[in-house]
């Protein structure tokens, strides 16, 4: 019930955005959602790909400052309210969200979010159980 | 003074050093040379050279020749690592310190009475108490603002009518933008002189401040370890500095091969104390670069003159009148985890100020996917660095291997400063 998220510490500068793009797109590994985060003279980028194992082994091979890391994805259903949910019973049972990004999905009316929190595990269990939605798997990654 | 008299004063000083200080007494030793061997300033490139890392070896009561007890104040400048490098002063070195800042500022036409507004930071480094004791004794009336709080130092100039003001070149320059902008006409303030030393300034610099203020600006020289300001001093031609040759036997010396160079050649400055009774130097290296005038100067002064600093030996550097040295940050660097070594200093004007930037590369294995830890070793750095360096810099994290790598000397430091 994972999903791996890829990281990358990078300066704030012109065209350090595009190398990593560039390596990930002369690795043929498509990107299925991205957000930078940015502060001041570094951000940091973090992205769900197809292959995770071999964006990261690509990324360390070009002395890219990367991580693998596991996150909580959710199929939503695009609609008010739902991250208003999600949020809510995290809340209720003392899980704090560190970083979230979402984005709807294509021709099925869902939404899709990526999080991090500090206890991932029990955060799936609960929004499974609870709320009833749909914890994202690597596989549905790759299928979307 | 008259040759006799200065070798007299060498010979005796150099004695005192060698009976009193451990220190000369083996390092005379070491080059086989007794100071009987020497007859005056002639034959002085006998004895060997004192160097800024033989003082940091003194830390915390730095060369001393006096018991502690005879000790009135101590004075310190950043050393080139972690340990300043510490200056000891009897009642009598204060005295003679005092008498020879009042001569700096007799010689530019400052006078009893005179308001003295003192802009010079107080504390461990020698600016401040050594200009507001000179100014004192001189009999002039003084404001002892010390650094900061601009806006109230522009109305404590207005309401008190100072007429001197004593501060480096760039607190000059930044004090005459306050002063625009709150709307005063410089013209109509009664200050007419600054007594602007502490870090090097250009001709160019001194136009604009002399037009920015309306004042006549001038030169003044020293540093720590050869007591503090008040070593040399502009008079009101503005061509060169005197040095109080009764004080200090100056040499310019070829840094390499620490050959003794004729008036004219620029080398690095080299002073020998005829004064100091707690922290003799002799053969003191400043790592500043200059050279000696010829002829006498056409003021009534006889004493000789150096030419305004040209530069330095070594890669230190001057952040709003403080010393700081890259081997400072690399030792504050190389304490710190997550952080690779690399590095990169990045100076600046902003405004009139001095703006120092440090880029630090980050280890891989610190990135941890958290903009948290990052941020913190930030903060963990610049508050290392302001502790031992006392100024304020803003450290840049950048990823690893993006900091230029050379082959030989690494460019460590970027300055783009117009001084």
């Amino acid at each position: 019930m994972m999903v791996y998220q890829i990281s990358v510490f990078l300066e704030n500068k012109p065209n350090r955005l595009s190398s990593v793009t560039q390596a990930l797109k002369d690795g043929n590994i498509n990107l299925r959602a991205a957000m930078i985060a940015e502060a001041g003279e570094f951000g940091i980028i973090r992205a769900i790909v197809d292959d995770p194992d071999n964006a990261y082994k690509l990324l360390d091979e070009n002395n890219f400052t990367v991580k693998k890391t596991n996150v909580v994805g959710v199929e939503a259903a695009d609609g008010p309210g739902s991250l208003s949910e999600i949020s809510k019973v995290l809340g209720a049972n003392e899980i704090n969200i560190i970083y979230l990004y979402a984005f709807t999905l294509s021709g099925k009316n869902a939404a899709l979010l990526i999080f991090k929190t500090d206890d991932n595990q029990r955060a799936r269990q609960i929004i499974k159980d609870e709320l009833g939605m749909k914890i994202i798997t690597q596989r549905d990654i790759n299928t979307l | 003074m008259e040759s006799d008299e200065r070798n007299r004063l060498l010979k005796k000083n150099l004695d005192y050093a060698y009976r009193k200080v451990p220190h000369y007494k083996k390092a005379f030793k070491s080059a086989n040379v007794k100071p009987d061997d020497v007859t005056g300033v002639d034959d002085l490139s006998k004895i060997p050279f004192l160097y800024k890392k033989d003082l940091r070896d003194y830390y915390p009561t730095g060369i001393l020749a006096v018991d502690k007890k005879e000790v009135v104040r101590y004075h310190a400048s950043s050393g080139t690592t972690g340990k300043p490098t510490v200056v000891s002063y009897t009642r009598k070195d204060i005295r003679t310190w005092a008498e020879m800042v009042a001569d700096c500022l007799r010689l530019v036409g400052v006078k009893e009475g005179d308001i003295i507004q003192n802009s010079y930071g107080y504390g461990l480094f020698t600016g401040g108490l050594g200009l507001h004791y000179g100014a004192e004794h001189l009999g002039a009336s003084v404001v002892p603002t010390s650094g900061g709080n601009t806006q109230r130092q522009v109305q404590i100039m207005k309401d008190f009518g100072a007429q001197v003001l004593c501060c480096t070149p760039s607190y000059a320059l930044y004090l005459s933008e306050v002063i625009e902008q709150n709307d005063m006409d410089p013209k109509e303030l009664p200050l007419k002189i600054g007594i602007l030393g502490a870090e090097p300034w250009s001709d160019s610099m001194r136009d604009i401040i002399e037009d920015s203020l309306d004042i006549k600006a001038y030169d003044i020289y020293g540093m720590s370890e050869l007591g503090g300001p008040g070593v040399g001093m502009e008079c009101e031609r503005q061509d060169g500095l005197h040095i109080w040759d009764d004080k200090f036997i100056v040499e310019i010396i070829e840094p390499n091969t620490g050959e003794v160079l004729p008036p004219g050649e620029k080398g690095e400055l080299v002073f020998t104390s005829l004064w100091k009774e707690a922290s003799p130097v002799i053969r003191f290296r400043t790592g500043d670069i200059t050279y000696l005038y010829e002829d006498e100067c056409d003021c009534k002064s006889t004493h000789q003159r150096i030419g305004r600093l040209l530069g330095r030996t070594d890669d230190m550097l001057i952040i709003r009148g403080v010393n700081v040295f890259p081997s400072q940050i690399e030792h504050v660097l190389s304490k710190i985890k997550g952080v690779s070594g690399h590095y990169q200093i990045y100076v600046n004007r902003k405004g009139a100020l001095d703006d120092m930037e440090i880029f630090v590369e980050v280890t891989r294995s610190i990135f941890n996917d958290s903009m948290k830890e990052i941020l913190e070793l930030k903060e963990h750095i610049e508050s290392e660095m302001y502790a031992i360096l006392n100024i304020h810099v803003k450290v840049n994290v950048v990823e690893p291997g993006k900091i230029p790598r050379s082959e030989g000397k690494a460019k460590r430091i970027i300055d783009k400063r117009m001084i």
